[in-house]
């Protein structure tokens, strides 16, 4: 990783805004999202169920639900706007340069087709592989994903994997046409804690090595720090601070972030307290409050946070919050 | 297709005694063996022929089965009224019931698979439109149609096979459309399009496949179905045409005779009515086997 490939940048979303309609009304799902994404870098998304995360990935890649559609925005990847272009450009665009990892391994493999096809046909199709060729070359991959007995897990199919097994032959597939950018969207939530460990560290060491860059989408804030560069935390369908990894858990500054890192346990603590949790629940997509959408839930929620929505600030550190030029941390204290 | 079965009821096996409960009933040992027995009667046809199905003479008119009084073995399910040996023609009529029943059932497979297919997977208008069709298909008494279609279409062999197809097809295209927009929203489909495969071998590679054995279960259903809407036509005089010995036509035929000639009608109903059973019976257990689920095929 150069600081020079580390500066160019693989993907721009930009001003992105994703509606669904459901029971004749429609409503947006993402709400002006924009972020970049440098080649190498691996950029985690965090929120919470509905905040908007997997809306974006989708979006990325074009497979929203029916319902949903893009409304505007560019979506630039390697300097080409994806968001518009037709599905039969589109189509080698993800073939060759984007790869996923689904959130649960059950159902990321066709229950029908044995590993060694699945994991044969796209390199056949796209890269013109012969069979032995692809078949050598997926036997090599799972190697490097760590799967024992390569020879005898090609030969399977997928409901005799364990759900570990099962991620890395996913991880495989969607790294063996060589992708540019690796959408993860939770890939590990399904998993066994100790096989989170071992997912994490794969994906870690595979995209290290091939300069992969890495959109990681998960709720758990602890993950995406131990796993990013950088860091962009989502509240009903927009971003409402972007800061690299060690700003963002060191210094916060809005105050949903705040709680977030709050509501993680922390194991090391001398003395055992409660953790806190963040009471009431995330706004429905189409039900949003007055103001800032968080300001219900906020402990230091003030007048204009009920009247005006605060908008993304992008000086040094990306804040969307009236109260964003202090930490919250210490905010707390001087204004609340 | 044990896999499919085993990623729906779970991978982790239970124990058997568990899992056969779940699974209902034990396999139809006997209706088996009567479709297995009249499908190879059927293609066996003239080859163990006893006598001849389509001639006899007035003087061996109306003789009665082996067990009644009067009866003889040379003719062991007795005469009809032209002298034809009953048994003769119920093996040739077995021969036309397995074709109609099988060729009507696949070609109204593909037909209602295909626009199932196309109706899922591609949306929009194009499914309003071929589901619209589809209601108003499904709308329509199966037999008010059929005959409808019968009468314009005359009688024969394949036209029979072309009303029962035109009159089934639906069943198919609403079931497949159903799964389709299940698995569509799978992730490996998601996967399979991420990695840039065109549309129509995404369609056949991995959703086609998913859908077979609902679609199994269906065709095994349709089977009693088609006999039944086959035999009618034919009962109605806009099905199978005369000289061919079809059951429905040989009740048809015989029901003048239905006071003091019973074995006339009796014969052919038996067999008519033991095969729609033994069809419905394994296409239910077969419902029950791969997917407990399935209650909407009933």
């Amino acid at each position: 990783m150069t600081t020079e490939s580390m500066s160019r940048p693989l993907i721009e979303v930009d001003r992105l805004y994703t509606e669904i309609s459901a029971g004749g009304r429609t409503f947006d799902v993402l709400r002006g999202v924009s972020f970049h994404l440098n080649v190498g870098e691996r950029l985690g998304i965090v929120g919470e169920s509905g905040s908007g995360k997997s809306m974006t990935a989708l979006s990325i890649m074009r497979l929203l639900p029916r319902a949903a559609s893009i409304r505007s925005g560019r979506i630039l990847f390697n300097g080409q706007d994806i968001s518009s272009i037709s599905a039969q450009d589109l189509a080698p665009i993800r073939g060759s340069a984007i790869g996923m990892v689904f959130q649960d391994p059950m159902t990321s493999l066709n229950p029908l087709l044995k590993i060694e096809r699945q994991l044969t046909d796209g390199m056949e199709y796209h890269r013109g592989l012969t069979h032995a060729d692809a078949r050598r070359r997926a036997l090599e991959l799972l190697e490097r994903v760590k799967v024992p007995r390569a020879a005898q897990v090609l030969a399977s199919y997928p409901h005799q994997l364990s759900g570990g097994m099962r991620q890395r032959v996913a991880i495989a597939m969607a790294l063996s046409c060589r992708p540019k950018l690796l959408i993860a969207d939770e890939p590990t939530t399904a998993l066994d804690v100790t096989v989170q460990a071992e997912v994490i560290a794969l994906l870690q060491e595979l995209t290290a090595q091939e300069e992969t860059s890495v959109i990681f989408i998960s709720h758990s804030l602890d993950l995406v720090a131990e796993y990013c560069d950088r860091v962009c935390v989502m509240y009903a369908g927009r971003i409402v601070e972007s800061a690299s990894t060690g700003q963002l858990v060191q210094t916060p500054r809005h105050p949903y972030t705040n709680d977030l890192i709050d509501a993680v346990p922390d194991i090391d603590a001398e003395q055992i307290t409660r953790f806190r949790a963040i009471g009431g629940q995330p706004p429905q997509p189409g039900a949003l409050p007055n103001g800032c959408p968080y300001h219900p839930r906020c402990a230091r929620a003030e007048g204009i946070c009920r009247e005006r929505e605060p908008l993304m600030e992008d000086s040094g550190r990306a804040v969307a919050c009236w109260f964003s030029n202090h930490s919250s941390k210490e905010a707390g204290n001087n204004v609340g | 297709m044990a896999a499919a079965d085993q990623i729906r009821q779970g991978a982790e096996s239970s124990p058997t005694t568990e899992r056969r409960k779940l699974r209902g009933r034990n396999f139809p040992v006997l209706a088996f063996i009567f479709l297995v027995s009249v499908v190879l009667v059927g293609v066996a046809g003239p080859l163990i022929l006893p006598l001849d199905a389509f001639s006899g003479t007035l003087m061996t008119a109306l003789k009665r089965p082996v067990w009644m009084e009067g009866g003889s073995w040379s003719y062991p399910l007795g005469t009809d009224q032209l002298g034809r040996d009953i048994l003769s023609r119920l093996i040739v009529g077995a021969r036309i019931t397995v074709i109609i029943a099988i060729a009507g059932v696949f070609v109204s497979a593909i037909v209602g698979t295909s626009i199932g297919l196309l109706a899922g997977y591609l949306g929009g208008l194009i499914d309003t439109i071929l589901m619209r069709i589809t209601d108003a298909m499904l709308a329509i008494p199966m037999l008010v149609l059929g005959l409808a279609l019968a009468a314009a279409t005359g009688a024969g062999v394949v036209n029979v096979i072309f009303v029962t197809t035109a009159v089934t097809w639906a069943f198919f295209a609403r079931l497949v459309r159903g799964e389709v927009l299940h698995i569509r929203e799978l992730d490996y489909i998601k996967a399979a399009e991420i990695a840039g495969f065109p549309q129509r071998r995404i369609l056949l590679r991995h959703i086609l496949p998913n859908v077979f054995t609902p679609l199994l279960v269906m065709a095994s259903l349709q089977i009693g179905n088609t006999i039944i809407l086959a035999s009618s036509l034919s009962f109605l005089g806009l099905g199978v045409p005369e000289p061919l010995p079809e059951w429905g036509l040989m009740l048809a035929n015989s029901r003048d005779y239905i006071t003091f000639a019973p074995h006339l009608v009796v014969m052919p109903a038996i067999a008519l009515g033991l095969m729609v059973l033994s069809c419905n019976v394994i296409g239910d257990w077969l419902r029950d086997r791969f997917d407990p689920e399935l209650d909407h095929l009933r």
